[in-house]
């Protein structure tokens, strides 16, 4: 049988009542646990993989996947709706999506959100299914030389979104890396750094707290200091009618989703790069070569950017888990982690042993991601009366949901504290103009970067030319010489044509 | 506020590079060492705040207001935390949301306890209930 025959066989299988039924309430549980700040898809996958026990591993496979794709859907809400985004990969959504609730287009923003989740998971579940094991072993020829390139193409790329003052935004940029500095050092030997003394810090800066202290907190802070008790949207009602984008508005996001579910699904297929490079890169591209050169202020395009790529990457992190036993994010580690539970074996023959089983998870990824986004747009008129919320209110309620966000995390009080601390610290910074998304986004992707830095010098003995002479981290090298020259290129080009 | 900003960034960031070189490494054994990122941010951090000092004058820049209202929620967070360590996580949510709709707010006693209420038992419900998060239960052990 081909790949089509396979793919038609999963979606019978998928189909089946029991499963459809299953699926359904995975999207559901997954949507509302990554709505929730400081679950996050990784904990929520983790908390609700009991659920399954009972069943058998085709069923358990297709409701976890339910559950993760949710994540996806419902990761976007809170950062939109509150600007608390509920994991890294919403950070960019939150960027381009929370001034649009400001501006009272919310319900736009949510919409764009569910249908570029929807089609960047199309996408990437389309490319799973034909190319799915060709670009996993592609994506195995990325080893630490290249994934340090390409994280530090991204690195490079926050150039682009420091904001106004650009030595405050290196400033900012910097202070990431050094916070995600803390913590025991892996590639040695183990041995704690700039920890301080403290137990608390051995095991590093937790993200959630951070990403809450610095948007949630800060957001509050910036409510309060508001001088009136209208709601978000100013008192205005919103209606479902203003939510639904029309042709025009359908027609600018449907080339950023097209560009950057491709973006976020390659990415997504190399092991370890992460839905937040993806995100992060499309995002970027999109303001780099997109028409909204605005994006920071409020644009859909943006949410449109983000989402895709977030979710085409998540659907590609399935391709390395399935083909080679690679799991490419967190949660797919702890989805590996259930196939095991099953006795099933990932590799290159789980797709000969187990065609029930994969391509079942296959067809019912089509299935879920259809699911998601009528259950996401169903919600669209009850998520947008969070916005009529007045002031007074929502104020406290989000200061709740902070604390305890970032309690659940680790079930530490410290997190808590730190972010807190990180609110307060934010909020200093932001009012003199130190941007605060390069600083969030350095600190998720530095971890990475060292690591793959200093592997591939270890690999090298020392020597530089390993970046050069392997040819993939060479393109992405010079990629990044380029962009990094962009600016001074364009104005020659400009320059010349005046002439 | 710059010039303070910037000079708490300097001390950090040299901080970072002390310990980076001294500490942990930067290039042992002729390859990175645990030094070699804070080494290298830090002296980037440390060379950007400079430069912020030296064109601080330059750029006429006024401070922006301190607008202390904006630190409400610095001081709520940490009495919510004091309250979650001796009352529970359930009760003090509930004051929590009760206090402030009631006296930085200004809503009426009725809609404060309601709200109050009913946002607590969404939070229970969520988190403690459905996601089984562990929460302290406080000095009383009522939840």
């Amino acid at each position: 049988m081909n790949n089509f025959d396979l793919l038609l066989h999963g979606l019978n299988t998928a189909l089946s009542l029991n499963n459809l039924l299953v699926a359904g309430i995975g999207a559901f549980l997954g949507i509302i646990v990554g709505a929730m700040p400081g679950i996050g898809a990784v904990t929520g996958v983790s908390l609700l993989l009991p659920m399954t026990f009972k069943m058998n591993p085709t069923t358990a496979i297709i409701m976890l996947a339910g559950i993760y794709y949710g994540n996806m859907y419902g990761g976007s809400y809170s950062a939109i709706l509150l600007n608390i985004p509920g994991d890294s990969p919403a950070v960019m959504t939150a960027m381009a999506g929370y001034p649009l609730s400001r501006q009272g287009k919310g319900g736009k923003a949510l919409f764009t959100a569910n249908i570029a989740s929807f089609f960047g998971g199309t996408i990437g579940i389309i490319a799973l299914t034909v190319f799915g094991p060709v670009i996993a072993n592609f994506g195995l020829k990325f080893g630490p030389a290249e994934i340090a390139s390409l994280i530090f193409l991204a690195l490079t790329s926050i150039g682009w979104l420091l904001g106004e003052d650009f030595l405050k935004g290196i400033i900012a940029t910097s202070l990431g890396i050094l916070l995600s500095t803390i913590g025991m050092d892996l590639l040695s030997d183990g041995s704690p750094r700039f920890t301080f003394g403290s137990i608390n810090l051995l095991s590093g800066i937790s993200f959630i707290p951070l990403v809450i202290g610095m948007f949630g907190i800060t957001q509050v802070m910036d409510l309060m200091s508001g001088k009136n008790d209208d709601s978000l949207t100013d008192g205005r009602r919103l209606t479902i009618r203003e939510s639904i984008l029309n042709k025009k508005e359908l027609k600018r996001i449907s080339l950023p989703i097209l560009k950057s579910s491709i973006l976020g699904n390659f990415v997504g297929f190399l092991p370890g790069a992460g839905g937040t490079t993806g995100s992060f890169l499309a995002y970027i591209l999109e303001k780099k070569t997109g028409k909204n050169k605005n994006m920071d202020q409020g644009a859909i395009e943006g949410v449109a950017a983000s989402e895709s790529a977030n979710n085409a990457s998540a659907v590609g992190a399935f391709a390395p888990l399935l083909s080679l036993g690679i799991p490419g994010s967190a949660t797919s580690a702890v989805l590996l982690g259930g196939l095991m539970m099953w006795g099933l074996q990932p590799g290159p023959l789980l797709f000969s042993e187990q065609p029930d089983f994969v391509w079942g998870l296959i067809g019912s990824m089509y299935i879920g991601n259809l699911i998601c986004v009528i259950a996401g747009l169903a919600i669209i008129p009850f998520l947008m009366s969070i916005l009529r919320i007045p002031r007074g209110i929502i104020a406290p309620m989000i200061v709740v949901i902070c604390i305890v966000g970032s309690y659940s995390v680790n079930n530490s009080m410290f997190d808590v504290w730190f972010m807190i601390g990180a609110g307060a610290v934010a909020y200093i910074l932001k009012k003199n103009n130190y941007p605060i998304a390069p600083a969030l986004l350095s600190f998720v992707l530095a971890t990475r970067f060292e690591r793959s830095i200093r592997q591939a010098f270890s690999i090298s003995h020392g020597s530089a030319l390993i970046f050069i002479q392997k040819p993939i981290s060479a393109v992405l090298l010079a990629l990044t010489l380029l962009f990094l020259c962009s600016p001074l290129l364009l104005k020659l080009v400009h320059k010349g044509s005046k002439r | 506020m710059d010039l303070v900003i910037s000079v708490i960034i300097i001390a950090i960031s040299a901080f970072w590079i002390d310990q980076g070189i001294t500490r942990y490494g930067f290039w042992p054994d002729g390859i990175p060492g645990g030094g070699f990122i804070p080494v290298l941010f830090g002296i980037v951090a440390l060379i950007a705040s400079v430069a912020v000092i030296a064109l601080r004058k330059r750029k006429h820049e006024q401070p922006a207001p301190v607008d202390y209202t904006a630190f409400i929620p610095i001081g709520a967070g940490v009495v919510g935390i004091v309250f979650i360590q001796t009352l529970g996580i359930s009760l003090a949510v509930f004051f929590l949301m009760f206090l402030w709709m009631k006296f930085l707010s200004k809503y009426s006693f009725l809609k404060s306890i309601g709200v109050s209420l009913a946002f607590t038992l969404f939070i229970f419900g969520v988190f403690r209930v459905w996601l089984r998060v562990p929460f302290p239960s406080g000095l009383f052990h009522l939840m």
